[in-house]
């Protein structure tokens, strides 16, 4: 994964608990140093030891960790460093996932180490919603699902998400979210 | 449905911006984007090129003629009312066969995002073809990135000071530790030094070598380690003389010669001699690495020839030579199991044969690192029975025309010669002022004396030029040596002046600190001829003079002193003194303290430097210097006690100074290690030494004084 993941990581945990829990989360990882460059790609298992060692230093559960980090992601990461994209890419949450794929199109032909996932919006009724997301990796739907509500906060929209599906695939994974809009 | 309507659903799926403009150059027909934009519906006529502002094609004017023109060129088109911008190019339906043209194009996002609070585009409103939204991810992550590279720079910046800060306490640490430990260590190795002028035998002779060699190998260690530090911190900085190589090559030749006289070797040049022209480098790190490795050769070899030489290998080195040098002994060799950790620290390589050596195994790890830092590599080779070879080879530049050389050409000096020049001598000791003035005098100088710090820096601000030397002592009260230093730089004239520091302490870190200082060297004290003769040597032209043998004669003189007349002199001082008993002054009766509990074979006076006066200055001379010392050291040694008594720390410093400096210099070793070590005590910031230990000084100096003045009657006698 890129850099600017693990920075994200590192950034929630200094703003939530200080510079020393993230030393201490760092250390716990084994990861030998935090001067991660947002362009730079890094080993996934870089991500994955950090947000375990997140997880194990709070005492939580990885899929908590993961779930505050997804939030933490878009309120903060995407919101500061892309603010411009994100007006583009949508109005509302919907409009936005709509088009995430089309600007995961656009940021792979500059990124070529980029292995982005995949978003399928359907809406089934007015207020209804199904979410599909397919990624090549593997344990990060507690990370989309807390990327979809720090979505509905960032446009101001309610949200609840009634089902977690996880969906057959041969490789990496495939969730359905069935959300409700309000 | 004619041609364009044919392409208009394709265009438009294409680009997002697309309009049909008729010869009257009016928008009849707009993709949806556009239209709104554009503000075009049924009842408005909008002329599209003068609808924008068009910042490209530059030459375009916005006629429709021009826009033919222009057709295949990039338009940038922008409309502040509209807040809305384009970019794109113009299709010319007359090669369809029909009138008119078509824009086709995108939103122009960097103008929009420049001048509009909100844009509301979204990404749709770009074709996926378009790189305007990657650009605009790109430039986001680029931002990122660099605020990264600025923060981690941010990082290493605080990062290097913390290191700097730490390395300058542990350069505190290793200056203050040195002191510390090489103090008393001198002691040691004086007290073992005079005791090996007593007929030691049996248990107490092995003894007491024993001691006198573990003695020199902790002064090895301390000095390698002092070494080592003043490398690592002063390894990046210029420190680069220019030098006669060959006066170089001699000048290590010349040092270990005693040694190898000693045992027996022949030591001699080989490779080039006779360099044409003068380089310049790290003449000091050069100097010691040879030397390290002349005495190492000599430490080992029991018999043969160790020969140094160098080998200009010309050059794909513009500015200079790469030189090869090699040091070749034909001594015991070295086990080939040995050689791969022969320059690691401790690593000695001795084998049965080259055991009784007993290095310590520093001085090749030195040489590797001081190779290192001259830019080569050090390498061996060796045959156990037949001799070893080190050579290294190292970029030597070539010195700039007439600069100054610093290699001093000692090989070839003859004590008879004399120096031309005036000297500026700085120091705040009288005694020292009136001493080493006249040894800058009888090597033929002018001398110049001011007895403190700005008094000196007067003299250079009213005229720099008179000067050609300084030097100054390191340790004075009020303007210290480097606080002059710093004054001296700033006088016109005066910056180019060489100057020395006169101290005690003249190991490689104090000779590093003082050049980094800009100061031209160390000299030790007390203050020595030879010593002094080698500092001028390098920046005071030499005349000779004839001296008709005088000298050579005088020398021989001095040393039969001590023999023959020298016994009858012994005895009429010891009449004198005994006589005066009743009479003595405040200061004889003050060191006459103790005389009887003094222990018999406790020698607290070495001659050899009152010898060596006598010859450099007269006995005139000295007898009045003597005298001069005896009259001020009651008040000295009265401010001293007086200040350990009531631990004032800085006139313990400087009394303890001058008196331990006098001591020094007549010869007084006992006293004058004390003294030193008082000072060294009140120096290091701990706990100040108490009164406790003054009698025991008293009477080391009681007992020195009586055999100083015991050998200066018998002076006088001859």
């Amino acid at each position: 994964m890129y850099g600017v993941i693990n920075k994200s990581l590192r950034d929630m945990v200094v703003e939530q608990f200080g510079e020393s829990k993230w030393q201490e989360v760092l250390l716990r990882s084994g990861v030998p140093d935090d001067s991660f460059l947002a362009m730079q790609s890094y080993d996934d298992d870089i991500t994955y030891s950090l947000a375990q060692a997140c997880a194990d230093e709070m005492a939580i559960d990885l899929s908590d960790a993961l779930r505050a980090f997804g939030v933490h992601w878009v309120e903060n990461t995407v919101a500061r460093q892309y603010e411009s994209l994100l007006r583009a890419a949508g109005a509302d949450m919907l409009g936005f996932l709509s088009n995430l794929n089309n600007l995961h199109d656009r940021i792979s032909s500059t990124f070529l180490n980029y292995r982005p996932p995949n978003f399928k919006v359907e809406e089934r009724n007015e207020n209804n919603v199904d979410i599909f997301y397919v990624s090549e990796r593997v344990g990060l739907t507690p990370f989309v699902e807390g990327l979809l509500h720090g979505l509905a906060q960032r446009f101001n929209q309610s949200m609840e998400i009634l089902e977690i599906e996880p969906q057959a695939v041969d490789a990496g994974e495939r969730t359905l979210f069935k959300v409700r809009m309000g | 449905m004619n041609k364009p309507d044919l392409f208009w659903g394709e265009l438009q799926k294409l680009f997002t911006l697309v309009g049909q403009i008729d010869s009257d150059g009016v928008l009849v027909r707009a993709s949806p984007l556009l239209a709104d934009k554009c503000r075009l519906d049924s009842t408005s006529t909008v002329k599209f090129f003068e609808h924008f502002k068009f910042k490209r094609p530059t030459l375009f004017d916005g006629s429709m003629v021009s826009a033919k023109e222009a057709v295949g060129e990039l338009f940038l088109g922008f409309s502040e009312d509209l807040g809305f911008a384009i970019r794109g190019q113009i299709i010319d339906y007359a090669e369809m066969g029909l009138e008119g043209l078509c824009f086709v194009g995108v939103p122009w996002l960097w103008w929009i995002e420049e001048n509009t609070v909100d844009s509301a585009l979204t990404m749709s409103d770009f074709p996926a073809h378009d790189v305007q939204m990657d650009q605009l991810f790109f430039m986001s992550t680029q931002q990122s990135m660099v605020d990264d590279l600025q923060a981690l720079n941010a990082q290493l910046k605080s990062a290097k000071q913390e290191v700097d800060r730490a390395n300058e306490a542990r350069q505190k640490y290793f200056h203050h530790v040195s002191h510390e430990m090489r103090t008393p260590l001198n002691g040691v190795i004086s007290s073992l030094s005079l005791m090996s002028d007593f007929k030691l035998e049996g248990k107490l002779l092995e003894y007491a070598e024993l001691a006198s060699k573990s003695a020199d190998r902790l002064l090895e260690v301390i000095n390698f380690t002092l070494d080592t530090a003043s490398l690592e911190s002063h390894v990046s900085e210029a420190d680069n003389s220019a030098f006669c190589l060959d006066d170089l090559i001699n000048e290590c030749l010349m040092l270990a010669r005693p040694r190898a006289l000693e045992k027996g070797l022949e030591l001699g040049r080989s490779g080039e001699r006779g360099f044409s022209k003068n380089y310049s480098s790290r003449l000091k790190l050069l100097r010691q690495v040879l030397s390290n490795l002349l005495s190492n050769a000599v430490k080992f070899s029991q018999s043969g020839t160790i020969t140094v030489g160098a080998l200009s290998l010309g050059s794909d080195y513009p500015q200079g030579d790469m030189v090869e040098f090699t040091v070749s002994d034909q001594g015991p060799g070295i086990p080939a199991d040995a050689i791969e950790s022969l320059f690691e620290p401790f690593s000695t390589g001795l084998s049965a044969a080259t055991q009784h050596a007993q290095g310590t195994g520093l001085g090749l790890n030195i040489v590797e690192r001081f190779v290192e830092a001259l830019g080569g590599e050090v390498s061996v080779e060796s045959s156990v029975g037949s001799g070893t070879i080190f050579s290294f080879t190292i970029p030597l530049s070539f010195a700039p025309e007439g600069a100054v050389l610093k290699s001093s050409s000692m090989a070839i000096v003859q004590e008879t010669d004399e120096f031309s020049g005036t000297v500026l001598l700085v120091d705040g000791r009288q005694l020292n002022r009136q001493l080493n003035g006249k040894l800058l005098e009888s090597l033929g100088c002018n001398v110049v004396i001011a007895d403190s710090g700005e008094k000196a820096v007067a003299l250079l601000q009213s005229n720099a030029k008179a000067f050609d030397l300084l030097i100054m002592d390191a340790d004075m009260p009020s303007l210290s040596c480097f606080d002059a230093m710093r004054h001296i730089f700033d006088i016109s004239g005066a910056a180019n002046i060489p100057i020395f520091a006169l101290t005690p302490r003249c190991g490689p870190g104090e000779q590093l600190k003082v050049e980094h200082a800009g100061m031209a060297g160390v000299l030790g004290e007390p203050l020595l001829a030879d010593d002094l003769r080698d500092a001028l040597l390098l920046h005071l032209p030499l005349n000779s003079r004839d001296t008709e043998a005088s000298s050579t004669e005088h020398l021989v003189d001095i040393e039969t002193a001590d023999t023959g007349a020298g016994s009858a002199a012994v005895s009429d001082h010891a009449a004198m003194v005994d006589k005066g008993g009743t009479n003595m002054t405040e200061n004889e009766k003050l060191l006459a303290v103790g005389d009887d509990n003094m222990p018999q074979d406790t020698v607290a006076f070495d001659c050899k430097p009152i010898n060596r006066l006598v010859r450099e200055v007269g006995i005139v001379v000295l007898d009045s210097l003597v005298d001069k010392f005896l009259g001020e050291s009651t008040d000295r040694w009265e401010s001293l006690r007086k200040a350990m008594a009531e631990q004032e720390r800085n006139i313990i410093i400087r009394e303890a100074h001058t008196l331990g400096s006098a001591c020094l210099t007549f010869g007084l070793e006992a006293a004058g290690v004390s003294f030193r070590q008082i000072e060294a005590a009140a120096l290091s910031g701990g706990v100040l030494p108490t009164t406790d230990q003054l009698p025991a000084i008293s009477e080391q100096l009681g007992l020195g004084i009586r055999e100083l003045q015991q050998l200066l009657s018998e002076q006088r006698l001859k």
